[in-house]
């Protein structure tokens, strides 16, 4: 069965969801905030993945864990993704104002 | 067998979460960028943070210790408050630099004319709504002997004839022409105690200041030589 916590943090993260689109909506998006995005939608997969694993005998579906920490796995190539671009992007900038 | 998978797919996951976490590091925090030290360290506590849980959760399925399960739960829940927070920050800050951008565009922009209008041979005064000079060029300042006068100062006593109307009195301001239309070319005389005078051209421009106020740009040239 699931946690409590695990509910919470689903529960957390699907209500921090619009606020995030509005960020990304006012800062005219760019590679890097995409991929903030994504990794962010799959870090909510991953705690869906997370409620939906746990078996009401309180065993774990081996198949729905291994897609849950996919899940995550992708969460962090697209937060690493956006680190490279949001360093490319400001290193491009040049000096100072 | 799905058990092993899952260690390795974790371990991938350290591995990546902790590139992305020394990345942002990396990122450069400076005036006119997009990020700054909130934001920033915020992506690398979200990158660390989130290494801490797949090194737990290697852990956990390698079967050496699951004591670090506890902390990963809490950190699950922070994580997409602290990813929101960190692109909020961004957005905050983006809008910010193209407020700045705008604002020294504005500078700019006023500067460039000021200098026209102090670079123009004719006079222009701007006019408050009782007619008197709130602001004049070098030229008018010359003109008009107002080069010792700060804005809004007195001007010498000077009085004002609008030759249009012979019969009116002449005035110690501008407030004369303040028709709200626009004038051309109207024939004044400016005298000074002295008796000495100058012969102006004068167009006038109505305006509204920000309290709706009426206002002139009036600009003149000297017709007495």
């Amino acid at each position: 069965m699931y946690q409590t916590t695990e509910l919470v943090s689903l529960a957390v993260a699907i209500a921090l969801t619009p606020l995030l689109a509005v960020a990304v909506w006012r800062t005219t998006s760019g590679a890097g905030m995409m991929a903030l995005v994504v990794g962010y939608a799959a870090l909510v997969a991953a705690r869906v993945l997370t409620v939906a694993e746990g078996r009401p005998d309180g065993s774990v579906d081996e198949w729905l864990d291994l897609l849950e920490h996919a899940s995550i796995l992708l969460a962090g190539l697209a937060l690493c993704f956006a680190a490279w671009r949001f360093r490319v992007s400001e290193r491009k900038k040049g000096p100072p104002r | 067998m799905t058990a092993t998978y899952t260690t390795a797919v974790e371990a991938f996951a350290f591995v990546v979460f902790t590139v992305a976490a020394g990345l942002f590091v990396s990122l450069p925090v400076r005036d006119g960028g997009r990020f700054d030290a909130v934001s920033k360290w915020l992506l690398v506590a979200v990158g660390a943070a989130s290494a801490f849980a797949s090194l737990s959760n290697v852990l956990e399925h390698a079967g050496a210790t699951s004591a670090l399960d506890p902390f990963e739960d809490y950190i699950e829940i922070l994580l997409p408050t602290a990813i929101v927070y960190a692109a909020y920050s961004i957005a905050f800050r983006h809008r910010e630099n193209d407020l700045f951008q705008a604002h020294r565009a504005l500078e700019r922009s006023h500067a460039f004319v000021m200098d026209l209008v102090d670079a123009t041979p004719a006079g222009i005064i701007v006019l408050d709504s009782a007619g008197r000079i709130a602001f004049a060029n070098e030229s008018a300042r010359e003109c008009l002997d107002l080069a010792e006068c700060e804005d809004g100062e007195d001007h010498p006593a000077w009085v004002v004839r609008d030759e249009r109307y012979a019969a009116r009195q002449p005035r110690p301001d501008f407030s004369g022409f303040l028709e709200g239309k626009p004038l051309r070319q109207v024939p004044v005389t400016v005298e000074w105690p002295s008796g000495w005078r100058r012969r102006l051209s004068l167009n006038v421009v109505p305006m509204e200041d920000s309290r709706g106020a009426g206002g002139a740009i009036a600009a003149f040239v000297d017709r007495s030589v």
